[in-house]
This record gives structure tokens, sequence and C-alpha cells, in this order.
């Protein structure tokens, strides 16, 4: 018999294991470790990544970005829609009916109603660039991963969901850097349920709308964590499914932690908020033209017997059930070419009926629990359709592409509903 | 000496989270009233979290029981969270400070004790624990 046969392994790895294994017994009695300084890094890693505070603590720091994000900007954002007002106001005095609505419903109605949420944007982008900065969300990275390597998930796919807290185009592309195809997809297919940037405008409306100050950035950073428990349940049941499989081991080098610069945390929230600006000042703007010229036309007609109205009144029936009428109705659909859409949807529609703010107008049609209902609805629906492309770019199968869609959107109903009927039997 | 630091501040930091929470789920403890009326506690469920984990994190330093400097530990941390709570409540003053200037219809009557939180407070706690967290003689 040879000696692998004997030993039933490699002879190399079996004499190579003893010797280390000699190496120990020697060193356990003759050496004595030293005790070091600790460094501010193993300090902070002691908590950040302790078993039981890591995620306790990642969810805390998430609720003070959101606090900070919502209330601190609230003045600033009536600086925006006091400055929108007057602009309105002028508008008034322009002759032409047609020129004065489209300038002061249209552009001020609804690329207004979008550019008010300014604040709270850069706002959410400084508090993650002093987070990212700082190196502790490469930690909460790491904690997380306990969580889903244990449901049989990818830990790298965390980053590339981190990125979706910006923006899910770019978020769904970094997916490229996991490895394994099965991990991929499933990363890919659930980044869409990360909270964007895009929809905050929608969460700081509607929570606005209903909740006092200090409630909004709660209920908001809620529908952060939802988003998170939603693609962590969605993954695991692609891979105990469709997709079935062992996760790559996730291996990453922490960077050392760093006390985050002035300078540097500003030219970051502005390199990620002057998208926003970019994509309001050209995107946005068209869409607030052409949502213009379909809630005004036919001329003469009442706001739901428009285009927009006749939009909103096809999907309505199937909306129904949750409350949900054909302004939303029609700001969903309007909300697939980008999700500040919605919220342009809604102020021209109701900027044509007259009504002087989104808000008001919001929580005279619907309950404080159908508002929770539409942003749930909001964050779980197709994304836009710049991340729809992009999946079907990444993936190159219109087969997942389209299963995306469908998963997400049903999703959407189902949630929402479950939102209403429980929050409904709980009272609220 | 850092273990009954950590169990004082760490027990005000647990006790005035859960007196949120319950004050947010709508329960309310008649014998505690008057603390939570002196610690401006509003009933804001999800802040009487954060006011549970920080706590915690200043009592870990009471489970670790390997020597001072782990202890040290949890307390920099549960100072630091301290301070960044601090922070935010002190910006959302200033802000809401600005609105009173400005005199927008909103804040009218806002005063600065409308923001007064138990976060606020508690922090004059975590005083000794952000001076030791600054302090280097014991690391690196």
């Amino acid at each position: 018999m040879s000696a692998q046969e004997v030993l039933g392994e490699d002879p190399e790895i079996a004499l190579a294991d003893k010797r280390y294994e000699i190496i120990s017994e020697i060193l356990e009695t003759s050496l004595v470790r030293g005790r070091r300084k600790w460094s501010s890094s193993d300090m902070l890693d002691k908590v950040f990544l302790d078993k039981w505070l890591g995620i306790p603590v990642f969810l805390s720091f998430m609720w003070m970005l959101f606090q900070f994000s919502i209330e601190t900007s609230g003045v600033y954002m009536t600086i925006i829609e006091e400055f929108f007002g007057w602009l309105g106001g002028l508008s008034g005095g322009i002759p032409n009916e047609l020129v004065a609505s489209l300038i002061g419903d249209g552009l001020f109605g609804g690329l207004g109603a979008v550019l008010v949420f300014v604040p709270p944007i850069f706002f959410t982008f400084l508090g993650i660039s002093i987070l990212e900065d700082s190196g502790y969300l490469a930690r909460a990275a790491f904690v997380v991963d306990r969580i889903m390597y244990k449901l049989g998930l990818n830990g790298r796919a965390f980053i590339p969901m981190l990125l979706g807290f910006g923006c899910n185009v770019p978020a769904i592309m970094a997916c490229r850097s996991i490895e394994g195809e099965k991990d991929r997809l499933i990363t890919i297919l659930v980044n869409p349920l990360m909270s964007c940037g895009a929809r905050l405008p929608v969460y700081v409306l509607i929570a606005g709308a209903f909740f006092s100050a200090r409630q909004a950035g709660s209920i908001i950073w809620s529908m952060y964590i939802l988003g998170i428990v939603l693609a962590i349940i969605v993954a695991f049941t692609l891979r105990r499914t469709l997709l079935k499989g062992e996760p790559a081991p996730f291996i990453m080098e922490l960077p050392t932690y760093k006390a985050p610069t002035f300078h540097g945390s500003i030219i970051h929230m502005w390199e990620r908020g002057v998208v926003f600006l970019k994509k309001a000042g050209t995107y946005l703007l068209g869409a607030a033209i052409l949502l213009w010229f379909l809630i005004t036309f036919p001329i003469g007609a009442p706001p739901e017997q428009t285009y927009v109205g006749m939009i909103g009144h096809i999907v309505e029936p199937v909306l129904r059930p949750l409350g949900f009428d054909w302004r939303i109705g029609a700001a969903l659909v309007f909300g697939l070419l980008a999700k500040e859409v919605f919220v342009e949807a809604l102020g021209v529609i109701y900027a044509v009926e007259g009504e002087a703010a989104i808000a008001t107008a919001l929580t005279s049609s619907f309950t404080a629990l159908q508002g929770v209902a539409i942003m749930v609805f909001v964050l779980i629906y197709v994304p836009c359709v710049a991340a729809v492309a992009t999946v079907k770019a990444e993936t190159g199968s219109w087969k997942w592409t389209i299963f995306g869609v469908v998963y997400q959107t049903v999703l959407a109903y189902v949630v929402s509903l479950l939102v209403l009927v429980i929050g409904g039997a709980l009272g609220f | 000496m850092v273990a009954i630091y950590s169990a004082i501040v760490g027990l005000a930091y647990v006790l005035m989270g859960l007196l949120e929470i319950t004050r947010g789920l709508g329960v309310e403890l008649s014998m505690l009233t008057g603390l939570a009326e002196a610690f401006y506690v509003v009933g804001d469920a999800f802040a009487g979290f954060v006011l549970v984990v920080i706590g915690a994190v200043y009592l870990g330093g009471l489970v670790v029981s390997r020597g001072d400097r782990e202890g040290l530990s949890y307390v920099s941390v549960g100072a630091l969270m301290s301070t960044v709570l601090l922070a935010l409540y002190v910006a959302n003053i200033v802000s809401n400070g600005l609105g009173l200037v400005l005199g927008f219809e909103d804040w009218l009557g806002w005063t600065v004790l409308d923001d007064f939180r138990p976060g606020l407070i508690l922090w004059v706690l975590a005083i000794p624990a952000v001076l030791v967290a600054l302090r280097k003689e014991w690391r690196e």
C-alpha cells in the first residue's frame, strides 16, 4: 500500500499538518504573549463587530442618519417651497393662460415639488458619506454577513445593496464583483428592494403629510429597514427554490477607521447629490412638461378625464382594494420613468386641480395607514425604467428581467395589502 | 471603577429608552411619570430603541470580564454613540431655530424646549466617557 492509501490523504499535507501541530504545542508551553497597546480600530471593532451588539448598533446609526436627513432639513425645504410659491405667484401674471398653466402648474407645481426635496437628499448623502469615509460601513457589511451567510446568502452582496441606497442602477452594475453566477443573479434581483435616493422624495412627502416631524424620520427609517428585510427574505427564498446552491465565502479586508474630514464628506455628498440635480434639470424637467401636457389635454376636460386621468383610471380597479385612487394610480405609472416623477405627477395633478399643497390634498384623501401603504408600494414595486434596463444588461436575460418586474409588482401589492389589513386590525 | 460607571450610565440610558418605548406604545407608567416629564420623554419608540442600544453598549463593559481595556472599549463606543445622538439633537435645534428667526408659520410657536430629548440630557453622564475616549495613553 502507498503512503497516501495508508494516511488517507496526500503525505506532504499530512507532514505539514503534523509539523504545525508540534509547533503549536511547543509555543503553548514556551511563548508568553505580550500585552500590546490597543489601536483605535481595535477599540471600535470590539463593539461594532460584537456578535450581539453589531446589528443593533448598525440599526441605531441608520436611524440617526434618517432623523438627521428628515428633521434637520425641514426648514431648508420650507425655504425652497416659499421660493417656488413666490415664483408661482409671479407666473399668475402671464397673460397667456396656457403658458401660465405650463409654468405655474407644470414647472413649479411639478418640478418644484421635487426640488423641494434637495435638502433631505443631500443630507442623506452627507450622512452616508460620513459613515463610508469613517470606515464604519465596511464593518456593517461584515456584521450583516453573519446573518446573510446563515441564510445561504453571499455576504459580498451587501456592498452593492448598500450602493442601492444611492441609486439602484450603479448598484446592480456593482454586482459584477460577486463571484458565483447564482449569487450574482440573486443580488441583482433583490437590489431594487434597497430604497434608492429617488424614493426619498416620496417618503418625505407622504411621511411629512401624515406624521409629525419627529415621527417622519422614524417612519422613513422603517421603509429602509423593510426594504432590507424583504431583500433578505426574497434572496433566501430564491436560494431555496429557483437558484439553489451554497453561497461563496465572504472575505474582505476591513479598512482602518479614520475621522471623516468635512471637506471630503462634502465632496462625496456633492458627487452623489449632483446626479439628482442633473436628473432634475433634464429628465425630470422633461417629465414635468410631459405630465403637464397629459393632464391639461384635452383642453377643458376635468382632470380625471384628461390623458393622465385616463391612464390613472385604467389601473384604478386593480388598486382599489388598496384604497388608491386614479391620481395615485397615474403617479405610480409615471413613477416608472423615475421614482421622483411620482411626486412630480402628484404635484402637477393637484396643482391643476387647484390644490395649494400636495400634503394637504393627500391628508384629505387618504388615511395615515393608506399613506404608509403607498410608501410601501413605492418601495417595492418595479424600479425605474433605467434600473430594469440595467437588470437586462447585467443578466443578459429577458426571462429574469421579466421575472424581476413581475415579482416586485406582486410583492408590492401583497405587502401593501398586508399593511392595510394588519394595520387596520391593530386599530391604526 | 469602569464597571461602576458603565453600570450607572448604561442603566440610565436603558431606563430612558424603555420609558420612550412604553410611552410610544401608549403605556403610561404612573410611578415614573415625573421622571419621564423631567427628561422630556415624548414617546418616540424608535428613539427609545436607540437609547436602549446605547445603554446596552455601556453595559457591555460589565459583561466583558477580561480586563479594563475591553471595558473601556465599550465605554468609548458608548460615548461616541451618545455624542452622535447629541449632535443630531443640536442640529435639529439649530435648524428649527432658523425657522423661528425666518418667521415661518410652522415655527412660530417653537421653543428650544420643544426639541429637548432624553438623549440630550443623558449626554452629561457621558462626558467622562468622552474625555476617556479622547485620551491616548491607553491606546495607540
